[in-house]
């Protein structure tokens, strides 16, 4: 009962979904009113797929506090941070939407941007010292993939322009031609293989969800 | 240690300085290169250039604050140039950490460009839910946004007279940060026949050319040189234009470093060690 | 180059600016090494942003969508109206406002939830996430391959037939003129495409003119990792901008004459 059942409710929505694109629904009733209903379920589902992430976030949290951890004094930080905010943002917005809270937009403005911002701006040094440290041109393959990877940081940004004016490369042999050829031609060649490589595993995956074979989605246990 | 070898052995922190040098100097004091317009999006601004019907544009702004840098100069120019031609645009977010940077852009929208709200521009916020919402836009756009994300009845806004589902628009263009592309490529334009674009992050713009070859999508602005070409063609350079100086020399720099990379490998004593293994192992074949 | 004042202490406008710069420079400390202005920063941001998501979830989502929807369908059945209250209008059609029908995920979600709740029924989680992996993975299977396959094998041709007067007016594509790099583009990506699918086909041994079209294949995948690596710094370091704009602009007030 406990594998069966999400088993066969995995299988009775998915088999119906996949139905209901071939049907002509504003012509049959029942197949339109059932395939709203179900995409307006999986709608307010996400929601509570947050919820559990965020909870099993404070859960962990707490029990560093509780084992006063070396690092608890950053739990605190998590804890008092998200409940601050969710207070913020669920009980001083007055009416009906959060868009008028401007201590909310305040918020999210100094401080989830700039720290948003900078955490990822911190990749562009990381991907400097990484490319430096493992880019080796050590064979054929190798190679090909630096001088792609050259000609296109070169010829996409406008000093690929004044240096192949320097160079006297024009027309089709500036690196900036070069650069869009490469991602026209070769790129995009490579590119629609992996798109179809991933359009198949995605229906065959898809298909394996919707007949039990694949249950990862059961989690661990019986 | 000879030269080689210390030029394969640079301390990372070395790379970060030289990084922060080097594009830090264009910014505060900016090189002036040209920037070129690349076809796709040419073809972009000539699409939105020739509607005619002045049905609205969806702009879905699905990103957050870690790359409005490359996506926000690409939504300001495009609402520009849709103002500009009278082309109402309406937002939606289906990525969760967008509509606190929808609600900026939609501000500057009317502080800078006298948009009116409701009129000009809506933005009807964010839901959970990407592909089912997409699904539930074509049924009908105030199924899946009965609000505003100011609270206003979506089908009381003026905007939204004559323009009931996602498939009365006249362009979606999704500025993304994520896969969510590949969705409304799927749903809104192969599924509906809604005309698709794409403005997305760097990262992700080398995969989305084979959409653009194959025409499921009618142009694509790709990083900040994607958003600081679609200001020029605008006529309002912007922070993406002036952001192009320091691309370049942050480019260089990499480019060099790398250089001394396999200079060091393939000179110093390493690499020579891995050569003369590698000839060992040919001479035992 | 004009150095104005710095954004000001003591209005909130100014005193946002100060934290903003303040957190960015935290962040930007970890790449001398890491120590507690950092840590601070860092778990700073997996707080404020749990707590953001948790706003934005219930006013763009759970309000609207089930909130409301229920406290409408009790306010129908306090009255007595039934069929109003499950979203049917006096002729017992559906009606686009769901109201009590939103119970159904009501009590989905609450099976998730009993994950932190109660062990022993905590296996009531699956039918949740099966119900929506189920609606997920119908609705991925037609469209997957109409999108990712097959209209991407139409692209590889397409060209072909683009340069073709009569073949593109009947596929309602714009005529071209062929020049001869035109057609070997279209050769290229033909071939590009064709090599690259064989160097993933893995079901026969790599002998005789697959092993040929599989060494072809991955030059045309190296190129294109190649200009992948190549945008991918470019993203990396336009975000890296974004971040000196605001501090020298936004901060320091430096402005540029």
């Amino acid at each position: 009962m406990k594998t069966k059942l999400p088993v066969t409710i995995a299988f009775l929505t998915g088999i119906f979904m996949a139905f209901a694109y071939f049907v002509e629904r504003d012509n049959v009733a029942w197949v339109r009113i059932l395939y709203e209903e179900l995409n307006q379920n999986n709608i307010v589902l996400a929601v509570f797929v947050l919820f559990l992430g965020v909870g099993t976030l404070l859960i962990r949290h707490a029990k560093k506090i509780r084992d006063r951890n070396s690092d608890s004094i950053y739990s605190w930080v998590v804890i008092v941070s998200t409940l601050a905010v969710a207070y913020i943002g669920l009980f001083q917005t007055t009416g009906e939407s959060i868009g008028a809270n401007e201590n909310f937009q305040w918020i999210f403005n100094n401080f989830q941007v700039p720290l948003s911002a900078t955490m990822f701006s911190l990749l562009a040094f990381f991907v400097a010292s990484a490319a430096y440290r493992a880019f080796r041109a050590r064979n054929t393959e190798a190679t090909l993939l630096l001088i792609a990877a050259a000609i296109v940081m070169i010829g996409r940004v406008p000093i690929g322009a004044v240096i192949s004016d320097g160079l006297n490369l024009t027309g089709s042999f500036s690196l900036p031609a070069i650069a869009e050829w490469i991602l026209d031609i070769p790129n995009t060649a490579a590119k629609r293989a992996i798109t179809i490589g991933i359009g198949l595993g995605m229906t065959a995956t898809a298909i394996k969800i919707i007949f039990g074979i694949e249950r990862t989605y059961m989690g661990s246990g019986k | 240690m000879n030269i080689w070898d210390k030029l394969s052995s640079i301390d990372r922190r070395w790379i970060f300085l030289a990084m922060a040098i080097f594009v830090s100097w264009p910014v505060l004091k900016p090189l002036g290169l040209p920037v070129t317009t690349t076809k796709e999006v040419e073809s972009l601004y000539s699409f939105i250039d020739e509607i005619e019907d002045k049905k609205p544009i969806i702009l879905a702004l699905d990103y957050g604050p870690s790359t409005a840098p490359e996506l926000t100069p690409m939504a300001k120019a495009v609402i520009r140039h849709a103002i500009s031609k009278g082309i109402p645009v309406v937002g939606v977010s289906l990525a969760p950490d967008a509509p606190g940077v929808a609600n900026d852009i939609w501000k500057w929208a009317q502080e800078e460009l006298g948009a009116v709200p409701g009129e000009d521009i809506a933005y009807l916020g964010y839901k959970a839910g990407t592909t089912n919402v997409i699904l539930q836009m074509g049924q009908g756009i105030s199924k899946a946004f009965p609000k505003d994300y100011y609270g206003n009845s979506t089908d009381d806004l003026p905007i939204m007279e004559g323009f009931q589902s996602l498939k009365d628009a006249s362009l979606v263009l999704g500025l993304e940060a994520t896969a969510i592309m590949d969705l409304w490529i799927q749903y809104a334009g192969d599924q509906m026949g809604v005309p698709v674009a794409g403005g997305m992050t760097a990262v992700s713009a080398p995969e989305a050319y084979v959409f653009y070859q194959s025409g499921q999508i009618v142009g694509l602005m790709g990083g900040m040189k994607g958003g600081a070409e679609y200001e020029l063609l605008v006529g309002a350079p912007g922070n993406a234009v002036q952001g192009m100086d320091a691309q370049s020399l942050g480019h260089i720099v990499i480019i060099v470093f790398i250089i001394f990379g396999n200079l060091g490998f393939f000179l110093g004593k390493k690499g020579q060690d891995v050569s003369r293994l590698k000839s060992l192992r040919g001479d035992q074949k | 180059m004009i150095l104005n004042l710095i954004a000001p202490f003591n209005t909130t406008e100014g005193l946002g600016i100060w934290i903003a710069a303040f957190l960015t420079l935290c962040i930007f400390s970890f790449l001398y090494k890491d120590n507690p202005f950092y840590k601070f920063a860092e778990h700073l941001f997996v707080g404020v942003s749990s707590g953001y998501y948790i706003s934005i979830y219930y006013w763009n989502t759970l309000k609207p969508n089930m909130i409301d929807e229920l406290t409408k369908g009790f306010t129908a059945l306090g009255k007595g109206d039934m069929q109003k209250a499950f979203g049917l209008d006096e002729s017992g059609a559906v009606m686009a406002e769901p109201h009590l029908r939103m119970l159904v995920p009501l009590m989905l979600g609450i099976f998730i939830l009993l994950i932190f709740i109660s062990r022993k029924n905590a296996w009531l989680s699956r039918i949740s996430f099966a119900w929506y992996i189920g609606v997920a993975s119908g609705i991925a299977i037609p469209t997957a391959m109409s999108t990712r396959v097959l209209l991407q094998a139409q692209g590889s041709i397409r060209d072909f037939c683009s340069y073709n007067a009569d073949c593109a007016v009947s596929a309602g594509l714009e005529p071209q003129v062929a020049t001869t790099a035109l057609w070997i583009n279209a050769f290229l990506l033909l071939i590009g495409t064709l090599s690259a699918l064989a160097y993933f086909f893995f079901s026969l041994p790599s002998k005789g003119a697959l092993k040929v079209m599989n060494k072809v294949g991955i030059y045309f995948l190296m190129i294109s990792f190649g200009a992948s690596f190549g945008y991918t710094v470019m993203a990396r370091i336009s975000l890296l901008i974004g971040r000196l704009q605001f501090l020298f602009y936004d901060w320091l007030g430096i402005t540029i004459s």
